[in-house]
């Protein structure tokens, strides 16, 4: 079996193909545990992203289908009045809403965040904060779907530097570079679209390693 | 020669702010999960600072500014 610095690596971990010595492997559980939750949202989320863009056509029809009636109407904080038509993600303390209203004879779509009434942020700037509008209800979904792939996509960045820090505060003075790229492998494949090979490129990147 | 306590400088009256804030803390104060912030760095509603490589930091101002725009 390999041994490096005189310890076997032994120890797999999830969605990564190198095996980790003890002290990697401690190290591993020791920064990974505190942040499993996150990275089950951030699949959760993932999930839920595919689902939307999966159902887009059944989406755009409840869109524009004068007979389906509005679930509710929401107030958005730029005065307007909207007709939700169908939630499109549940995080925790917020909502996301797929919403319509007329404007004459047109209809204009919206992307609107409806947050817990409470929360300082909605009392600031109003309990349902209209985020992306448009008068293309398939452009606007596909935007939306691209930026919540690419918001996962820094929420990892953050995962990672996050980790890389909390290593350098516990482990001060082990080369523990191996446990970041086996972290980071991990919470790319919760956040990727489909379980893809992640590019050499971007991996890097996401490691934080400079070549 | 030692220096007595009474001649330390006295305690600031009150603790220094911090400049700039980690994703959860901004989200803590924001009363939102921090699905709610990154959205918001993502549409580029929240500006941030990279002290550390890929580590999102959320400046003091910018927070106020969201906080404060009744």
């Amino acid at each position: 079996m390999l041994k490096r610095k005189g310890q076997l690596c032994q120890h797999g971990v999830p969605d990564y193909s190198g095996r980790l010595t003890d002290a990697e492997f401690l190290a591993y559980n020791t920064v990974f545990a505190p942040l499993e939750h996150e990275v089950q949202q951030v699949s959760a989320i993932r999930d839920s992203i595919n689902q939307l863009e999966a159902s887009l056509s059944r989406l755009l029809d409840a869109g524009v289908n004068e007979r389906v009636t509005p679930l509710d109407t929401v107030r958005g904080n730029d005065g307007a009045e909207w007709q939700v038509i169908e939630p499109l993600l549940k995080p925790p303390r917020s909502e996301v809403l797929w919403c319509k209203q007329a404007m004459g004879s047109e209809v204009e779509f919206a992307i609107i965040e409806r947050l817990s009434p409470n929360s300082p942020l909605a009392k600031a700037q109003g309990p349902c904060e209209v985020q992306m509008t448009s008068h293309d209800p398939k452009r606007l979904i596909q935007d939306f779907i691209r930026g919540q792939r690419e918001m996962l996509q820094l929420w990892v960045y953050d995962i990672v530097a996050n980790v890389r820090e909390s290593l350098e505060e516990r482990f001060s003075g082990q080369n523990l570079s191996r446990v970041v790229k086996a972290i980071a492998q991990r919470c790319t494949k919760e956040a990727s679209p489909k379980e893809t090979i992640i590019p050499s490129q971007q991996r890097r990147r996401i490691e934080g390693l400079h070549v | 020669m030692s220096i007595g306590l009474t001649e330390l400088p006295p305690p600031p009256s009150k603790p220094l702010e911090r400049l700039a804030y980690s994703v959860h803390e901004a989200a803590e104060m924001l009363g939102v999960h921090y699905f709610s912030v990154y959205w918001l760095i993502q549409r580029g509603k929240l500006r941030v600072c990279r002290a550390i490589p890929g580590k999102l930091l959320i400046p003091r101002s910018e927070l106020l500014k969201l906080l404060n725009s009744e």
